[in-house]
């Protein structure tokens, strides 16, 4: 695993989340950019994560990052699920954004790997 | 319309998405999957905003068969704004709804979809959340602790705190065992 092409890829999805962010609050979409940061900080979250698994071990990186990045972002699905359930639209927008970023970022890492 | 009623009027529609909705709305009463191809937004989307126009008082739903219909809400756009500058502030009616917006603050943080997150270490806003779970009992009814117990436990686990707290604040009585609500 190329362990600088997936930070780069990381950075460059950063970038362009942020830009969105900005485009969205600028054309008065206030709540929607907000909405968008949560899925910013997801990509922060996974090179912290992947930092750590690689500072831990390097033999066996892969699966402790993939163990914690899903022990993080499985709860997401359940607090999707429970927030359709009871109709809360504001956190269905936000768990939807996460785990968008959740899905590129191991579709990614399969890529890389 | 009262001053907070504006301000939260004026809030939900400072912003473009929800303005676009609405130019929609005024074409024709629409539902969510329609809305959400003509603005291109993702439906999920859609209904977030349309919730907040609805709780703003600036759109109205109805059932139509198999789907939810938005419409604009006429009324609150037919008032002027001149009107709503010309109206008198109350002071008293404005304290009382910023209580009850603080109310809904506490309540909106501390359960979540109708469970007790947490117990608040805050007298004040522990006070709200008793209240609020003391919806449940009857008044003038007597409840025996296991029935108390039960009650309380729908919100939360820690049943025994919870029944202590509300005696103390006296939001409960007990008589002989038995408890009600004052």
């Amino acid at each position: 695993m190329n362990a600088e092409l997936f930070y780069s890829f990381l950075e460059e999805r950063k970038s362009c989340v942020l830009a969105e962010i900005t485009r969205l609050a600028q054309e008065g979409r206030i709540d929607e950019s907000n909405v968008l940061k949560a899925k910013f900080n997801v990509y922060d979250i996974c090179k912290a994560v992947y930092g750590a698994a690689t500072a831990q071990s390097k033999d066996d990186a892969g699966n402790a990052f993939q163990a914690t990045f899903n022990k993080i972002t499985s709860p997401w699905k359940s607090s999707l699920e429970k927030a359709k359930a009871h109709g809360d639209d504001h956190k269905v927008l936000i768990e939807e954004a996460k785990l968008e970023a959740a899905q590129e970022i191991n579709a990614k890492y399969a890529e890389l790997s | 319309m009262t001053e907070l009623q504006a301000i939260s009027l004026f809030k939900c529609l400072a912003d473009k998405s929800r303005i676009q909705i609405l130019k929609s709305l005024m074409e024709e009463d629409m539902y969510v999957e329609r809305l959400s191809e003509r603005l291109n937004l993702t439906p999920a989307t859609i209904s977030f905003h349309l919730k907040k126009l609805v709780d703003a008082g600036a759109v109205k739903s109805r059932r139509d068969q198999y789907y939810t219909m938005y419409a604009i809400n006429g009324d609150v756009f037919n008032v002027s704004i001149l009107d709503i500058l010309k109206e008198k502030s109350e002071e008293k009616s404005l304290q009382d709804e910023r209580d009850e917006a603080y109310r809904k603050k506490v309540i909106d943080a501390f359960f979540e979809y109708g469970k007790l997150k947490s117990i608040p270490s805050q007298r004040k806003k522990e006070l709200i959340v008793l209240e609020e779970i003391a919806k449940a009992f009857e008044k003038g009814r007597d409840y025996t602790e296991r029935e108390v117990n039960l009650i309380i436990a729908d919100f939360n686990d820690d049943f025994c705190t919870i029944r202590r707290d509300m005696i103390s604040e006296k939001i409960l009585t007990r008589n002989n065992m038995l408890y009600r609500k004052l």
